[in-house]
């Protein structure tokens, strides 16, 4: 039985990964202040687990450390104001939220948690390479972990993300070399599933085609991706944690199929079993990135992990999800 | 008359910085936690002043605030662990100091100075867009302000320093919009002068010339360098922080004399009265930041700051300074 905190764990990637692993004998406590999740249905079943705890706190306030506790043997700091459409309209709290909570919990595991052998995991992010492109026009495809990390513009709110990611990991690579304690760093690249929120791409174009919006707009229709189902990220991210060849290390977490943006939608439409008399192709929001792939070479050869899940069935599913939960005036 | 907090304000830039604001009446509080720093003569010399306090206390403990007070007009937010030494033996303190104290900064700015027309000045680097030569062998020369801020590679600790600077300009410049506070930041290039630290080129040079090192090491002789005397950069800080023009803004600062290295080592060497036999040459590590020169119209366009000192002017006083103050 392991002990484990998930912070930031009632978001996407938290919920399914504390999903995960309340399955086994494991004693999980969950921290949140809800700021973007909701104690939705989904999440009221999970914390419904005997082994399933939750504590509503402000991370980024330092007292709130006083109700963690101690003795955790795995901790996944996932706190992160995700989304573009906040990154341009609060970057002063996507900073701020960041880059705090995550002083905090490193202050918090190496003087507080009181267990030499336990590991801290960071989930940084795509975004914070993803400026070299646009700054330098040069970035390698499929894209390794030991690329230049850039902020291309620091007027830009649109950088907020990727500066305090870029930022998060230098802490916890320089503080774990210091204080000599155990992490891993990963970068989540497109994961997409059930209960990811409704700002994302794809619960976009599900409620577009539900809504039978025509003509259709494609933003950014040539534009490639890699969608990574979140079954298989999770299942990534608890390896990359339970490995200890892992150790000190950096992650690309995704799959390395490359997906078009407007056959994404093609193949949604065949799915939903609807498609427009017209589309309206449009050109990408300004800032984003035209093409992005993870190489993900070094997580297989290190641990033998790949994504499985091919695009097709992971749409069935998460199409399936959004139909059962169309957005109610949610939050942001 | 102004209420001036200078944060880091025993440094190299915070000292002449003080000196020079404390002869225009205004009323100056530095703080520092002398971390780095030594209780010198010069530095008795300023706090004996009756319109300079110094504070001394631990800007990243949340605490130490409620010292500082408040209804400052201008604030000079100098603190950080300067010097490559510092960057590789404890990069999570450059790191940690250097981000905390921001954030306690700001959130010590909107929310208890208590002075809504009160200006907040950051002193960034060079060292934030540097990682672009490693990482992509391109910089425009001279670098104007706007381009793209790098880590070439998050393991190496030579870049915590950069790191924090990077996060540290994000958190002013969004702060400042989304709280509607007014501040400026300035990336000062290549500074030199008394009391400057003893890790630099130029105090470095001096101590060659003075031991008589021969074959003396010449490092990329023919890079073109422009070194700008601290007091020109201290005034370069003030009008930047005087101008309203300026809010918003990020401003290099940086000299408008271009030398090779070479030849400015000859300037020392005439200075100085001595010449070495020979060379020992050596090409420039990629790691350093020789290669830097800072496109300054922008800040001689929006303030009338021009920098005054010529080089053998600002080298001369450097070199009585520094032969009069051996390090210890």
């Amino acid at each position: 039985m392991k002990k484990i905190l998930i912070t930031g764990g009632t978001g996407f990637i938290g919920y399914h990964l504390a999903k995960q692993l309340s399955k086994k004998d494991n004693k999980i406590v969950l921290v949140d202040n809800f700021f973007r999740s909701e104690k939705d249905e989904d999440l009221m079943e999970l914390l419904k687990k005997p082994n399933i705890r939750l504590i509503e706190a402000d991370l980024t306030m330092p007292e709130s450390w006083d109700k963690i506790g101690s003795g955790y043997d795995y901790v996944y700091h996932l706190v992160g104001i995700n989304g573009t459409k906040l990154f341009y309209e609060i970057p002063h709290e996507v900073l701020r939220i960041g880059v705090t909570t995550t002083l905090n919990v490193l202050d918090w595991f190496r003087t507080r948690n009181n267990k030499p052998e336990a590991k801290i995991l960071y989930t940084s992010s795509n975004e914070a390479y993803a400026g070299a492109l646009e700054a330098f026009g040069k970035l390698p495809i499929p894209t390794p972990e030991n690329v230049p990390l850039v902020i291309a513009d620091p007027y830009n709110p649109r950088w907020s993300y990727a500066g305090q990611k870029l930022i998060g990991e230098l802490l916890f690579i320089h503080y774990s070399k210091a204080y000599n304690f155990r992490m891993s760093i990963v970068r989540p690249h497109n994961f997409y599933g059930p209960r990811e929120g409704y700002l994302h791409v794809i619960p976009e174009i599900i409620e577009r085609i539900n809504k039978k919006v025509d003509p259709f707009p494609i933003f950014g229709a040539d534009d490639t991706r890699s969608f990574c189902y979140i079954d298989d990220a999770i299942t990534a991210i608890q390896k990359v944690m339970e490995s200890d060849k892992t150790d000190g290390g950096t992650y690309h977490i995704g799959t390395h199929e490359e997906t078009v943006i407007k056959d994404l939608i093609e193949m949604m439409f065949l799915i939903m079993k609807w498609y427009p008399i017209k589309l309206d192709i449009k050109n990408s929001p300004e800032g984003s990135v035209k093409r992005r792939l993870a190489d993900v070479s070094k997580i297989k050869k290190e641990i033998g992990w790949e994504a499985k899940i091919p695009l097709k069935k992971g749409l069935e599913k998460i199409i399936k999800w959004y139909l059962a939960h169309p957005q109610k005036n949610s939050k942001k | 008359m102004s209420k001036i907090l200078i944060t880091g304000g025993v440094g190299f830039i915070g000292y002449h910085l003080a000196n020079k604001l404390s002869d225009q009446e205004h009323e100056i509080v530095i703080i520092d936690n002398f971390s780095r720093n030594k209780k010198d003569s010069d530095l008795e010399k300023l706090l004996s002043k009756p319109n300079v306090r110094l504070i001394e206390a631990d800007l990243t403990d949340r605490k130490s605030w409620d010292k500082v007070g408040k209804g400052y007009d201008y604030i000079y937010h100098l603190i950080s662990i300067n010097g490559f030494k510092f960057f590789k033996e404890i990069p999570h303190e450059v790191l940690r100091v250097g981000i905390t104290t921001t954030l306690n900064v700001l959130n010590w700015l909107y929310k208890e100075n208590g002075n809504p027309k009160a200006k907040i000045l950051y002193t960034s680097s060079n060292e934030v867009y540097m990682g672009a030569i490693e990482s992509f062998e391109k910089l425009p020369i001279p670098t104007p302000e706007k381009i793209p801020e790098i880590i070439p590679d998050t393991y190496n600790p030579r870049w915590s320093y950069a790191g924090q600077k990077i996060i540290n300009e994000l958190l002013f410049i969004h702060y400042s919009k989304a709280f509607n506070f007014r501040m400026v930041i300035v990336r000062p290039h290549n500074i030199y002068g008394p009391r400057g630290g003893f890790d630099s080129m130029i105090p470095k040079i001096i101590k060659r010339i003075r031991d008589h090192i021969d074959p003396f090491p010449l490092i990329s002789p023919k890079e073109n360098r422009s070194s700008c005397y601290i007091e020109d950069v201290i005034n370069a800080m003030i009008s930047v922080m005087r101008s309203p023009k300026t809010d918003g803004n990020t401003y290099n600062i940086g000299g408008n004399e271009e030398t090779t290295v070479g030849e400015l080592i000859e300037m020392m060497f005439s200075i100085m009265k001595w010449h070495p036999k020979k060379f020992d040459v050596k090409e420039n590590p990629i790691d350093s930041s020789l290669h830097c020169l800072p496109d300054i119209s922008k800040i001689e366009k929006d303030t009338k700051w021009k920098s005054k000192t010529s080089l053998k002017k600002g080298l001369e006083k450097t070199i009585k300074w520094y032969l009069s103050n051996p390090q210890s």
